[in-house]
């Protein structure tokens, strides 16, 4: 009976450990969960970007976003840039200038630029395809960042058809977003961080409204995107993604 | 000067302030320049120039019509109405030395019907994707004393319907001396393994020369885009191309290159030189180079060889946003003979330094 005892608590001690390692999370199940939070259907976002540049007055631009899939229109309301549009169709972008009248393609390279000068670039507004189609995810550990516990997730493309080869994350365990995050060339250089506050709940999901992006290419810069007002998962007229709006 | 820009400023203001409860859009700008002109001849001269521009902008918008106008009121002083007159209408002497130039970019009505719009009057069209060069363009008019090299109108009846999100089809019918001649242009645009392509077909009334083309623009590498036109009349036949080049380094740095050729006859360029205008020679080059330094500083370099005289132009100009809605603009502009091959004047070398100042409204 001893004997009979002891197997059963072997048994049982066998039966735990290997269960803790069936329930135990995935890089990639951490990033499907944050994907189901960022990504969306649709959207009309109106957005304010702050511009900080060393020893100059902060620079306000504000934008309206029409989004739906991988489709885009975007135009600004600050009035010095009211005269600019964007419109983007898959990894297609176009910007409309109402004043000259004229349109343009911007291709393959010229996406690196960022927008209207600003340390966001075209590629990471173009950005749309799920994190985990394009990269192979590990998931490292855990630290706290800001008083919250957080996964730390490490992303290598599968090839390098993206704009960031190696990405860095920090997930916020109880929220499934990430709070800050480092882009990385091939080369191992450091490019780009990401920080993200300001968490709002919106019916199903949860998202930050502020977004501090540094381009570490350039000394002491940064750009803040907050998020004034959003409404997700909304009826879009097909209409909006197209070269005769963008033009109108 | 100060009597002028006031009593505009406040014949505006109140339509300004009024438009934010109707559907009226008002914007614009007001630029002033300044510059030294140095003639580098046998005689050294120097010559004290100043421009102000008064950049009007009206939008009126409803669900299916639109009214859009844009005009520019150009107050000259000392030599610089030289350099204008040969391309603007409407001016007149205000003052000893001083001109008053207007120029209507822009005033036109769009009409929406289902999948048409139908625009009638002055409007910006532009054909092709070159940036100098646009060989399939016969409309736009540059302004080259403008950095941004911005264009002027045309008057025209154009229909353009919308085939998809990216594809469309247009015709356009422009009036001539008076309505005495109309060309009608036809061009398809489309995008294919991402793209841009237009054709393009032409009709001269007046000289009843008929011209078909395309343009292209997207990548391979570098930026990729060009143009061609071939004209054609009885024994009249000649093409004019663009290649272009563009890439960007370090997030920062535009460059661009564009090659330009045409071999018509010199025997008819009294035929075409409207077609050609305003590049009478046959090849040229073009170098120009964007350097953001940041969102509030940029560096323009533009450089335009006429590979038949030697000929060339070349810009240089620094932009400094110091506010929100307030430019400074440092530029300097360098011409050794006559770029668009009009005249053999040998002598000419011309540098004109200036420094400007632009508020957005």
């Amino acid at each position: 009976m001893d004997f009979i005892k002891f197997m059963k608590k072997i048994f049982f001690l066998i039966f735990l450990t290997s269960n803790i390692s069936i329930f135990a999370i995935t890089g990639e199940e951490i990033l499907r969960k944050v994907d189901n939070n960022l990504n969306f259907q649709s959207a009309i976002i109106t957005t304010r970007l702050e511009i900080h540049l060393p020893n100059e007055s902060v620079r306000i631009k504000k934008l309206k976003s029409y989004i739906q899939g991988k489709n885009a229109y975007t135009e600004f309301i600050n009035k010095e840039d009211k005269h600019i549009r964007y419109l983007k169709l898959n990894k297609q972008m176009w910007i409309y200038d109402t004043e000259e009248e004229n349109i343009f393609l911007i291709s393959g390279h010229l996406l690196k630029q960022g927008m209207m000068g600003s340390d966001i670039s075209y590629e990471d507004a173009l950005e749309a395809d799920k994190i985990y189609e394009l990269y192979d995810i590990n998931l490292l550990g855990e630290e706290k960042l800001n008083e919250k516990n957080c996964y730390i997730v490490e992303l290598i493309a599968k090839n390098k058809n993206v704009s960031y080869y190696r990405r860095k994350m920090w997930i916020d365990k109880e929220y499934f977003i990430p709070l800050k995050e480092e882009r990385y060339a091939i080369s191992g250089k450091l490019l780009k961080t990401f920080e993200y506050f300001d968490i709002k709940l919106y019916k199903n999901r949860v998202y930050p409204t502020k977004t501090i992006v540094s381009d570490k290419l350039k000394q002491n810069t940064k750009t803040i995107a907050i998020i004034e007002e959003v409404i997700f998962d909304i009826d879009i007229p097909q209409n909006y993604f197209s070269k005769r709006y963008l033009q109108r | 000067m100060i009597l002028l820009i006031t009593i505009l400023w406040f014949l505006f203001t109140p339509f300004y302030l009024s438009s934010q409860q109707k559907n009226f859009d008002f914007s614009g700008y007001f630029q002033t320049e300044s510059g030294i002109l140095n003639f580098l001849s046998d005689e050294y001269k120097n010559y004290f120039l100043n421009r102000n521009t008064f950049r009007f902008n009206f939008l009126n918008k409803k669900q299916n019509i639109k009214l859009d106008g844009s005009i520019d009121l150009h107050i000259l002083a000392t030599e610089y109405q030289h350099l204008y007159f040969s391309s603007l209408d409407n001016s007149t002497q205000i003052y000893d030395d001083l001109y008053l130039l207007t120029n209507l970019r822009k005033l036109y009505c769009m009409l929406k019907i289902k999948n048409f719009d139908i625009y009638i009057g002055r409007q910006l069209i532009k054909f092709g994707e070159g940036t100098i060069f646009s060989p399939l363009d016969p409309f736009s008019k540059i302004d080259f004393n403008d950095i941004l090299l911005s264009r002027y109108g045309i008057d025209a009846i154009r229909t353009k319907i919308s085939l998809s999100n990216t594809e469309y089809f247009e015709t356009i019918f422009l009036p001539k001396e008076n309505f005495k001649y109309k060309d009608i242009t036809s061009r398809l645009g489309f995008t294919i393994y991402n793209y841009d392509i237009s054709t393009m077909i032409y009709y001269y009334n007046k000289s009843n020369i008929k011209s078909f083309g395309f343009s292209f623009k997207g990548d391979l590498l570098l930026g990729l885009y060009g143009e061609y036109i071939y004209y054609f009349k009885d024994d009249i036949n000649f093409y004019s191309y663009l290649l272009g080049l563009d890439y960007s380094l370090y997030q920062k740095i535009i460059f661009k290159a564009e090659f330009y050729k045409n071999n018509y006859d010199n025997n008819i360029v009294s035929i075409v030189n409207n077609f050609i205008s305003p590049f009478f020679s046959k090849t040229y080059l073009m170098l120009q180079t964007i350097y953001t330094l940041s969102i509030i500083r940029s560096i323009y370099f533009t450089y335009i060889f006429n590979l038949d005289n030697n000929a060339n132009l070349t810009i240089l100009a620094y932009q400094h946003n110091i506010y929100q809605n307030i430019d400074i603009i440092f530029s300097l502009r360098h011409i050794y003979k006559d770029i668009s091959g009009f005249t053999t004047d040998e002598n000419l070398q011309v540098i004109y330094y200036s420094f400007g100042l632009k508020i957005r409204f």
